[in-house]
């Protein structure tokens, strides 16, 4: 049970879920998509310990979002998945909870290729959503996921979010960021601060959409901004 | 059958005989601890007449002591002695006539006396009777004697006469010696204090008995039932039910003026017209608000009257003049007032903060004592004289809820008022200040009120965020376990599995056998994959924030997330809007609380009753700056509970419901700035409820 993607060898794929049923649920698929299965049991590991020991073990995996719930694992399963995109190591993550989890997954959402509603994780998908992630390693992105540098507008601030627009994605939507994905440089922001990050302005929907490598953008230059009123 | 008498003899004649073990398992068994057998003794004085008695206790914290009861009473001849006293186990019944000083005798059967008797080896008991003074009775039980003999009818008993030149004290004496096992420290207490409450020592009317334990330890005891607290009382309810059966109550202020009266029919609201099926009775509650702010205006101090609280709190019952435990004892909460405070803390008084009393005379033994003296047989008069206690207990609490609420609106109103005062004193001052310094001030002052804002703001958002939570709760509590989110993943990728490989292996015999079977399911997951949307829509940070919000926008929005719960339980919703679009100054979640909570009641409504075609009707209408907002059902209407009573926290007419739904909505409405208003049986033959909202525009 290999399967050749973008010239790498995918034979075990890791699930990580906190339900054992659910586990046993996501190996049937799994294995349906020519894989083979491999059910992990809870850990105490700390994330790092965790991703170098799968590294070595597996070639990829299918990580559920929350899994502390039922003390599975420490960390969230969207960190897991954005640290293994630093190692090239593809992995997917499933979330049930859709907009209820959006603002603890946007943080890493750079790094996370595919996200799939519980439900939909089908052979076809879970294998698609491989070799999506293997593409992103060489660089190559689909018209949804490729980061653009562009300006965010931002409208208002309170202490744990900001909320943006993005002029060259959708200028008529505003979208809530967590206040950590700002960097410490870039602040203070308020109501009005321009920004300028790296944003997938293909995305199709505000769940898709992530943010990386914000900068201050500059003021205004040129003869006429010295007739601009501050 | 044959006849065999006409041929016997009598050889010789007999009587039933009783073991001598007979008298340790009646006594000792039916009366678990000593306090229980001696107040046994103190009733008969009682019964006799007597004004007092005392218990004392003599070197009793170590085997082999005495214990000594006498009273003042009418004392025994020999034949009450003979045909009374040694007579155990006679009913009751026998005796009901009201003694010399107008007593209900308390009708001991006599084995509590037995229990007491026997705590020694051997007991006396010596008699001068109020008939003839200059005579005395003596008669000692040597209950060793009973051990040694195989039936009781073995041992004589001898009572002896003495003749006095001089006219003694009229009463008994009773003294139980050489006692077998010591009597601890907390039975002790518990006598005593058993002996203080006996006989309503805080009656305004007392039976005029004094039983008192005699010994120095147990002056503070005594001490402190002396000390009457009643007056730092928050509260006196005082509530009877009269000879036809039927209630009625009143609530009087710590200084004695009438708060609240009560007809039959406002404690009885689900019975109005029956009757309570129990004698007449009087319950009399004080309920203590125990704060250091109520006390800090006090002469007493809180910590006194808690003492005294703990030490005599609870309700007591009085049965013919004489208190009967368990009822109020340290620990027996017969009201379940304990309970109730749980459920609804603001309002409700606890067995630590309350004393009251309820009295019963019974001159035809309606309420019958268990043989073991451990309270009244549950029959139906007891029944109903709890259901009287916790109805008129019910009936407080919602007057006290309603008042909170009222208090609580005022207070609202008179803090925005105030601040609005100040701030145009604040502006008038700044306006005096020098030139100079005045756009400095100004400037501070604006700064001042922004952060201001912000934290009402953020208060403003609290609250918000409470009511969304309960609204959460309320919405999870009717869908109940159906909104767990991982089983429906499970169940979703399984039948997903089971369709995938059926398919492959079956071709077309799936399509034919097993494909309609699995699309089922898979629609039935995607309705409840619905249920968590609902409840997770509810809580989006984004509804709290205050802005123009469209009301026949959410009035959809809500409508198509209930549709398949509405669809499933066959509930038509319909809308009759208003032709212009309404908008208000607030929160989704504001006008997603109101419209689900409604929604939610109508819901559960139609459960109670059967209506044909399940109908509910949102109607929209727009006058001037209002907006009318109507939600109608076909149900069975607002029933069982008074319209008013509605909006209280905690009030509800549904075993397992959290009354707090309605409370959301007319304190979301009231933040709106509208009122709510409600019809028992509107125009669909079910409720109506009546939102009034202002709005600040319309879109054409």
């Amino acid at each position: 049970m290999t399967t050749l993607l973008k010239k790498r060898n995918i034979r075990k794929v890791v699930i990580i879920d906190d339900k054992h049923d659910a586990q046993e649920a996501m190996a049937e698929s799994v294995r349906d998509a020519q894989f083979e299965p491999v059910i992990q049991a809870p850990t105490t590991d700390s994330l790092e310990k965790f991703v170098q020991q799968m590294v070595k073990s597996a070639d990829a995996a299918v990580f559920d979002h929350r899994l502390s719930p039922c003390n599975y694992a420490s960390f969230s399963g969207a960190a897991a998945v954005a640290r293994l995109y630093d190692l090239n190591f593809p992995a997917l993550l499933v979330t049930s909870w859709g907009r209820a989890d959006i603002d603890t997954i946007r943080q890493y959402r750079r790094k996370i290729p595919i996200l799939i509603p519980s439900g939909s994780a089908e052979p076809n998908v879970i294998k698609e959503g491989i070799n999506q992630c293997l593409c992103e390693f060489a660089r190559n992105y689909s018209k949804e996921r490729r980061p653009w540098r562009t300006l965010v507008r931002v409208e208002e601030v309170n202490t744990n979010f900001v909320f943006v627009v993005i002029p060259s994605w959708n200028p008529n939507m505003v979208v809530r960021i967590p206040m950590n994905l700002i960097p410490q440089n870039v602040k203070p922001i308020s109501g009005g601060s321009r920004l300028i990050a790296k944003v997938n302005i293909g995305a199709l929907s505000e769940e898709e959409l992530y943010f990386d490598g914000f900068e201050t953008a500059e003021s205004p230059k040129g003869d006429y901004a010295k007739l601009l009123l501050p | 059958m044959k006849d065999y008498n006409h041929n016997n003899t009598v050889i010789s004649e007999s009587t039933l005989r009783f073991s001598s073990d007979i008298l340790r398992r009646l006594g000792e068994e039916l009366n678990p601890n000593p306090s229980d057998g001696l107040i046994e003794l103190v009733k008969n004085s009682y019964d006799a007449d007597a004004l007092e008695c005392s218990i004392e206790l003599i070197n009793t914290d170590a085997p082999g002591g005495a214990i000594i009861i006498s009273d003042d009473g009418n004392g025994m001849g020999e034949d009450d002695i003979k045909n009374g006293w040694l007579v155990l186990g006679r009913s009751p019944k026998v005796n009901q006539n009201l003694t010399h000083l107008g007593r209900l005798p308390s009708g001991d059967k006599g084995l509590g006396r037995l229990a007491a008797l026997r705590m020694g080896t051997h007991a006396t008991l010596t008699s001068v009777p109020r008939k003839d003074q200059t005579q005395g009775y003596r008669l000692t039980i040597d209950w060793n004697r009973y051990d040694q003999t195989a039936l009781i009818d073995q041992v004589e008993l001898q009572i002896t006469k003495e003749n006095y030149s001089e006219p003694k004290p009229h009463g008994i004496k009773i003294s139980v010696e050489d006692l077998k096992l010591p009597i601890n420290r907390v039975d002790v207490r518990k006598l005593a204090r058993s002996m203080i409450l006996l006989a309503d020592p805080f009656g305004d009317n007392p039976v005029g008995f004094e039983p008192r334990l005699k010994g120095s330890e147990y002056k503070d005891l005594e001490e402190l039932v002396g000390t009457r607290y009643f007056g730092d009382a928050e509260f006196k309810l005082v509530a009877s039910i009269d000879d036809q059966g039927f209630a009625n109550a009143a609530v009087f202020d710590w200084r004695g003026e009438a708060l609240y009266n009560a007809e039959h029919t406002d404690i009885r609201p689900k019975a109005k017209n029956s009757p309570y099926n129990c004698l007449p009775v009087t319950f009399t509650l004080w309920v203590f608000v125990l704060d250091s702010k109520t006390f800090s205006t006090r002469t007493n101090k809180i910590g006194e009257v808690r003492d005294w609280l703990n030490a005599f709190g609870g309700v007591h019952l009085y049965y013919n003049g004489l208190r009967v435990s368990p009822y109020g004892d340290e620990g027996d909460d017969w009201l379940g007032l304990n309970l109730m405070r749980v459920r609804s803390p603001e309002v409700r008084p606890s067995t630590n903060t309350v004393i009251g009393r309820i009295t019963i005379n019974d001159t035809s033994n309606i309420f019958i004592q268990k043989t073991d003296r451990s309270g009244f047989i549950e029959n139906e008069p007891f029944l109903q004289l709890r259901q009287f206690a916790s109805d008129v207990l019910n009936w407080m609490a919602r007057k006290r809820l309603a008042d909170a609420e009222t208090k609580r609106t005022k207070q609202k109103e008179k803090v925005a008022k105030e601040t609005t005062k100040e701030k145009l004193l604040v502006e008038d001052a700044i306006s005096k200040a020098p030139e100079k310094s005045r756009d400095d001030i100004d400037a501070a002052f604006v700064k001042y009120n922004e952060a201001r804002d912000a934290e009402v703001g953020q208060l403003r958002k609290e609250v918000q965020l409470y009511r969304t939570l309960s609204t959460v709760g309320i919405t999870s509590s009717v869908f109940a376990h159906e909104s767990a989110n991982n089983p429906i993943k499970i169940i979703e990728q399984s039948i997903k599995t089971i369709g995938r490989r059926a398919q492959e292996i079956l071709n077309d015999w799936y399509d034919v056998n097993f494909k309609a079977a699995v699309e089922r399911i898979l629609h039935s997951v995607d309705s409840l994959k619905v249920l968590t949307k609902v409840t997770l829509s509810l809580v989006d940070h984004e509804k709290r924030r205050v802005s123009r919000v469209d009301i026949h926008d959410v009035i959809k929005t809500i409508i198509n997330l209930y549709e398949p719960f509405t669809t499933d339980r066959q509930v038509k919703i319909s809308l009759e809007l208003a032709e212009a679009r309404p908008f208000l100054r607030g929160s989704v979640a504001a006008i997603e609380s109101i419209l689900s909570n409604l929604i939610n009641n109508s819901l559960i409504a139609f459960e109670s009753a059967p209506v044909g075609e399940r109908l509910i009707i949102i109607r929209t209408n727009i006058t001037d700056e209002w907006l009318e907002l109507r939600i109608l059902d076909n149900g069975p209407g607002i029933v069982d509970i008074d319209k008013s009573d509605i909006w209280l926290p905690g009030e509800t007419t549904r075993k397992n419901g959290t009354g707090l739904g309605l409370t959301i909505v007319k304190d979301t409405v009231g933040d709106l700035g509208g009122s709510v208003d409600a019809i028992e049986k509107g125009e669909l033959g079910g409720a109506e409820i009546i939102i009034e909202l202002p709005i600040i525009g319309v879109d054409k």
